[in-house]
């Protein structure tokens, strides 16, 4: 650690003033941090600080993401080979997913140096959160360079043209998926997509399988749970036995994942429960309006706790929604933000036939008014305030 | 009434200081800095080599000439320092021990109930004790021509290292404290507010008259003024003044009343690993520091910090202790770089956030040293910062609105209620390490011209 650290005072100025890499700092002060905490003082009160900062934070979401990625790679593994043992199973999906995180990091990373050269500011840790959020958001079959371009884009136009992390409007990571959604469609949608196998020649290739959601959505006139009825179980879909994007298919990582983050605080239990909630009481309600009308469509009929394990609604409302930069900022305003988006994501899914993944474009919708939910907030708290005074 | 209050957070920081109580004789040389007292332009009315007499006005404010600021000794001008600007930054007195006093007008207790406002007034103002008296929005001196609706007597801070209320009250005697009590009844019409802590003993303020009592409970900041204020009558716009004083301050009065004389004695804490004696000290106001906060080892760097931990200011330890404060804190300033603490258990770390370690295991008081720990970042509000706040305002937001300099937002958000110091943990919670207090207290001055 001495000789590690010894290197770094050695090398320190050449970053500072008018040093030969001083426009490099960034990088500089990235390592310098990353290795050893930080050697600032408080210049003012309070003199001591809490030991907590943004580097812990953002690499506790990572952390809170490492089950449901574990089980991506080896629910891979296994549409490829499910042959061996659980090792093996897991080894086979370490070729498809690892490149897509090395890619998405790589090139998300770039652009986070750039802009933090050119605008001389230190190198925001969200982009740790993003770069692992943008992998598991996506299906095994996705093209690398898109891949690459998609990462591209959240980085740049979802976040750093706004400012970088923090000033950002939406969740970055949903951009990338939104502009695949919308620039690449045959890449991101249907039903060849989702899962993998071994074609005759060997090689890893896309297969024709129908997620849980595109399956229940498949036919007119026949109830959601009719339609997958043999091919998922509940159970399945909880433990994530399905086709899917990498990181969303397994509710039980994700939910392990969820436990670590409300645990620690990080992520707020207010934007999970209101999402949850809001889910809850929709899809009751559609249920209940479905049989009203005898409706034709299949999506009306999924209860509740189907829509809890199929697609990206656990993944959105652990990982996604509670992003705190893009969501509501106000106690009362993460709930209703909560709600709002599990009450789009069920009627997206119900009503919209063309796309039945319908979380991606609630939180996305939820993040847009995210701000108004909070100046509504405001507003009724300065009421509140001044009917204070006048009692 | 009893404020419990639920937000906030009692920090484990070793170093407490003991109850015993040493008394500080006064040194050779006091100082007096006219920079601690918030918004006064100071004017100059002693020379160098000139000698003054206590009780005699060493400057006085140019914007209230009235406000006189007086000698806590008899001694000789030895050193006038000027920082930029030609601000007045220092006045160093070379302590003469003789009894001169400068005397003014003695009232027994049944007078001075029936003083006029006016005579009191002009009293606190010569005697140089007016300072005492704060005022809020804003924290700086009271204006005397401005009636407050109440008046806010803060008995003991809530902050790591306060001076306990049962030693302060040992040495006090019921009718000074009462006269005192009475002096302020005189200056407002409003409501005399005095609030202690829950568990104290009640029994010397039980018999107070022109008083209403009040206890409060919880974690810090439950003992700050700002949350009593806020609790008890809050204020609503940029003219709705309130007056605030510590209890010392009330006996002050009382005392200068009936005897006609200035008393510039008080007790303050020392406390922190780096001290090394940490215990209570009666001492007089301009005393310095390093004559009575003696560090616990001479090799090691020392930050003095002339305040509690949270929203005390640095000093150098020849400077005198601060005018309001009445706490010195010594905190380690040199620490290790650890390797990788980002992502380290942290088995020995101290957090709110349930992050490390140690969050599971039995907590014990730590030694805080003066590192950031983390760097500077935007804004990611994770909820840390609202459970630290006692007061009815949405933190986020009014930062924001101060960033933004939205004046019209921050005073619908109460801007006026809040006290940088009332922000301090804020400040210490947050993950982006941002100078919260710091954000504060520039919506206040921008409130201030603005507003």
């Amino acid at each position: 650690m001495k000789i590690l650290r010894n290197i770094l005072d050695k090398i320190e100025p050449h970053f500072l003033g008018n040093g030969k890499y001083h426009k490099l700092y960034p990088l500089y002060e990235m390592a310098d941090t990353f290795l050893f905490t930080p050697s600032d003082k408080t210049k003012n009160g309070p003199h001591v600080r809490d030991a907590i900062d943004i580097k812990r934070v953002m690499s506790f979401v990572v952390i809170a993401m490492l089950p449901a990625l574990l089980f991506g790679i080896y629910n891979i593994g296994r549409q490829i080979d499910s042959s061996g043992d659980i090792f093996t199973t897991f080894l086979a999906g370490l070729p498809v997913v690892l490149p897509i995180i090395l890619v998405s990091y790589t090139v998300g990373g770039f652009w986070e140096m750039l802009f933090a050269v050119t605008r001389k500011h230190e190198i925001n840790e969200g982009f740790l959160v993003t770069g692992m959020l943008i992998p598991l958001v996506m299906p095994p079959t996705i093209p690398l360079w898109m891949v690459a371009v998609a990462t591209s884009f959240g980085v740049v136009i979802g976040k750093e043209i706004f400012g970088g992390t923090g000033y950002n409007i939406f969740n970055p990571a949903l951009v990338a998926r939104a502009f695949i959604f919308f620039a690449y469609p045959g890449a991101i949608s249907g039903d060849a997509v989702w899962a993998i196998a071994k074609n005759r020649e060997g090689f890893i290739d896309g297969i024709s399988q129908a997620t849980p959601l595109l399956q229940a959505s498949a036919e007119q006139g026949v109830q959601a749970l009719e339609l997958i009825k043999g091919q998922f179980s509940w159970w399945d879909m909880f433990y994530g036995f399905i086709p899917g994007s990498i990181g969303e298919t397994s509710t039980l990582a994700i939910i392990i994942g969820g436990l670590f983050l409300l645990f620690t605080g990080i992520g707020n239990w207010r934007i999970m429960a209101g999402t949850l909630l809001g889910m809850v009481l929709t899809a009751k309600l559609t249920n209940i309006f479905a049989v009203a009308v005898s409706s034709e469509n299949p999506m009306l009929y999924l209860p509740a706790e189907y829509h809890f394990v199929m697609g990206g609604f656990a993944f959105g409302m652990v990982f996604m929604a509670t992003d705190p930069v893009s969501a509501s900022q106000t106690d009362k305003g993460r709930w209703m933000y909560g709600i709002l988006i599990g009450f789009m994501c069920v009627i997206i899914r119900s009503i919209n036939p063309a796309y039945p993944e319908g979380m991606m474009l609630a939180i996305l919708f939820a993040n847009a008014f995210a701000p108004l939910i909070d100046y509504f907030v405001m507003k009724s708290h300065i009421k509140q305030r001044v009917k204070r005074f006048a009692a | 009434m009893n404020i419990h209050i639920k937000k906030g957070h009692n920090l484990k920081i070793a170093g407490s200081p003991s109850k015993d109580m040493s008394v500080v004789s006064v040194g050779e040389t006091i100082k007096i800095h006219p920079l601690e007292f918030p918004g006064v332009k100071p004017k100059l009315l002693v020379k160098l080599n000139e000698s003054v007499i206590k009780g005699q006005p060493v400057f006085l404010d140019k914007n209230h000439p009235e406000i006189q600021f007086t000698a806590p000794v008899s001694g000789a001008v030895i050193d006038i320092t000027f920082g930029e600007r030609r601000r007045l930054e220092a006045v160093t007195l070379k302590v003469e021990k003789n009894n001169e006093v400068n005397t003014f007008t003695s009232y027994s207790a049944e007078d001075i109930s029936t003083l006029e406002r006016g005579t009191v007034i002009n009293a606190l103002c010569k005697s140089g004790l007016w300072p005492c008296l704060r005022q809020r929005p804003f924290s700086k001196i009271a204006n005397p021509e401005k009636a407050p609706k109440v008046i806010f007597i803060s008995t003991q801070s809530s902050a790591p290292f306060a001076p306990q209320l049962d030693v302060i009250i040992k040495s006090m005697d019921t009718e000074s404290l009462q006269a005192g009590i009475s002096v302020l009844n005189t200056l407002s019409a409003g409501k005399v507010h005095l609030v202690t802590p829950k568990e104290s003993s009640q029994e010397l303020f039980n018999h107070l008259k022109g008083v209403e009592l009040h206890t409060f409970s919880g974690p810090h900041p439950a003992g700050n003024v700002g949350v009593h204020i806020s609790k008890i009558d809050p204020i609503a716009h940029k003219d709705d003044v309130v007056w605030y004083l510590s209890l010392q301050d009330v006996y002050r009065f009382g005392a200068f009343f009936l005897q006609g004389k200035v008393d510039f004695t008080k007790i303050i804490t020392v406390g922190g690993t780096e001290a090394k004696s940490s215990q209570h000290f009666s001492l007089t106001q301009g005393t310095i520091i390093s004559e009575f906060a003696k560090p616990a080892s001479k090799s090691r760097e020392i930050r003095y910090v002339s305040g509690d931990v949270l929203s005390g200011r640095i000093v150098e330890k020849d400077t005198a202790v601060g005018f309001y404060d009445e706490t010195v804190t010594l905190l380690p300033d040199s620490f290790q770089r650890e390797f990788m603490g980002w992502i380290a258990p942290g088995f020995n770390k101290y957090s709110l956030s349930k992050t490390f370690i140690s969050k599971l295991l039995p907590k014990k008081d730590i030694a805080f040293h003066t590192a950031m720990k983390g760097n500077e970042r935007a804004i990611v509000p994770i909820g840390a910062i609202e459970k630290v706040v006692p007061l009815h305002v949405l933190p986020t937001l009014l930062i924001k609105s101060i960033i933004a300099k939205d004046i019209e937002t921050m005073e619908q958000l109460g801007i006026y209620e809040c006290s940088p110091e009332d922000f301090a943990l804020c400040s210490f919670v947050d993950a982006s390490k941002m100078d919260i207090s710091g954000i504060i207290q520039d919506g206040l001055d921008y409130a201030e011209v603005e507003g």
